[in-house]
């Protein structure tokens, strides 16, 4: 083998490159142990879904029947509706009932790139433009009330879904 | 195909333990410091688990690592801004010295020279040597985590061949005085 490239070529082959570091190799063996225990959580019939979007619905409901009560309580309208009562006499129990709760993802989830979390763990972020509307029963005049909100969310996930 | 978290931890720990040292050496010519490339490899691996999701989260072809890889290390080329980029530059060709590539046990003083000689090639063609020769890939493979054709990576690798024998022999001059 007389040619200088193949010697070359084959000089190089004989080079070893190095590993990783000790400390690099158990970086990324808990990162993938964190990625795949996270990837557990969201079952495959989206049951961890929608347990997440339960528990926000209710949230968001409870928001909503503070902001509606903090309102009628200072006299203003909580919403621009002519349908609206004027608001009864003060009361602590607010004797609201939730009659229904919708949550509507306007704009799918664009993707934010990674953004680092606490303990600097790369986390995926998406961009979701959502919105909710809630129907809810003031009981003392049996009006029925939809309160709408838009806003963008930004959903933070254990980058196991992109 | 249900398979536990521990399992497919397994697999991919053990894919990292047989190509880690191979997307290493390519991520550490993409940065200044074994730090750095290790963090870029940990972006990557990252990025990767995402993408295999719609593939049963096997591990992924060195290909395509080695595809995502480039991107993740372009996107913080991007985040760095070139300022920094220049800096680096500077950095990089002291920080070699750490020796991004182990010669052999047998290493002798002309495999030292050709790790200097690589050293100095310009990051298109050193590219191209360190999945060939390192990953293992074909031209093909080469072709399609650059995004060049199949010709330009084989004349690429052929250049890069040329240039290290002209810089070996010219380190070998140098050194005999």
């Amino acid at each position: 083998m007389d040619d200088p490239i193949e010697n070359l070529e084959e000089g190089l082959k004989r080079m070893v490159p190095p590993g990783l570091s000790d400390g690099g190799k158990t970086r990324l063996e808990e990162q993938i142990d964190a990625l795949a225990s996270g990837m557990e959580r969201p079952s495959a019939d989206g049951v961890g879904l929608r347990k997440v979007a339960a528990v926000a619905a209710v949230l968001v409901a409870l928001a909503g029947m503070v902001i509606f009560g903090a309102l009628r309580q200072r006299g203003e309208d909580p919403v621009a509706s002519s349908k609206v009562a004027p608001p009864p006499e003060e009361t602590e129990d607010f004797g609201i009932e939730n009659l229904d709760f919708q949550r509507e993802v306007m704009e799918d989830g664009r993707d934010g790139g990674i953004v680092f979390g606490s303990n600097n763990a790369p986390m995926r972020s998406h961009l979701y433009s959502v919105r909710e509307m809630e129907t809810v029963l003031d009981k003392e005049t049996g009006l029925q009330v939809q309160i709408l909100s838009e806003r963008n969310e930004v959903v933070l996930t254990a980058v196991t879904s992109f | 195909m249900a398979q536990s978290a521990k399992e497919l931890a397994a697999r991919w720990k053990e894919w990292i333990s047989r190509e880690g040292s191979k997307l290493l050496l390519y991520a550490r010519h993409r940065t200044s410091t074994l730090e750095d490339a290790e963090d870029l490899l940990q972006i990557a691996l990252i990025r990767l688990w995402g993408y295999q999701a719609e593939r049963a989260y096997r591990p992924p072809d060195l290909p395509l690592a080695y595809s995502v890889l480039r991107l993740c290390a372009m996107d913080q080329g991007r985040k760095a801004g070139r300022r920094d980029r220049k800096h680096r530059k500077i950095v990089e060709f002291h920080a070699y010295d750490d020796h991004w590539l182990d010669p052999g046990a047998e290493d002798d003083e002309e495999a030292e020279l050709l790790r200097d000689a690589v050293q100095t090639l310009s990051e298109k063609l050193r590219e191209v040597i360190v999945m060939k020769i390192w990953g293992g890939l074909t031209f093909a493979q080469v072709a399609e985590v650059l995004k060049i054709s199949h010709n330009t990576a084989a004349s690429r690798y052929r250049y890069a061949l040329e240039q290290l024998e002209k810089k070996l022999t010219h380190l070998k001059e140098a050194r005999n005085g």
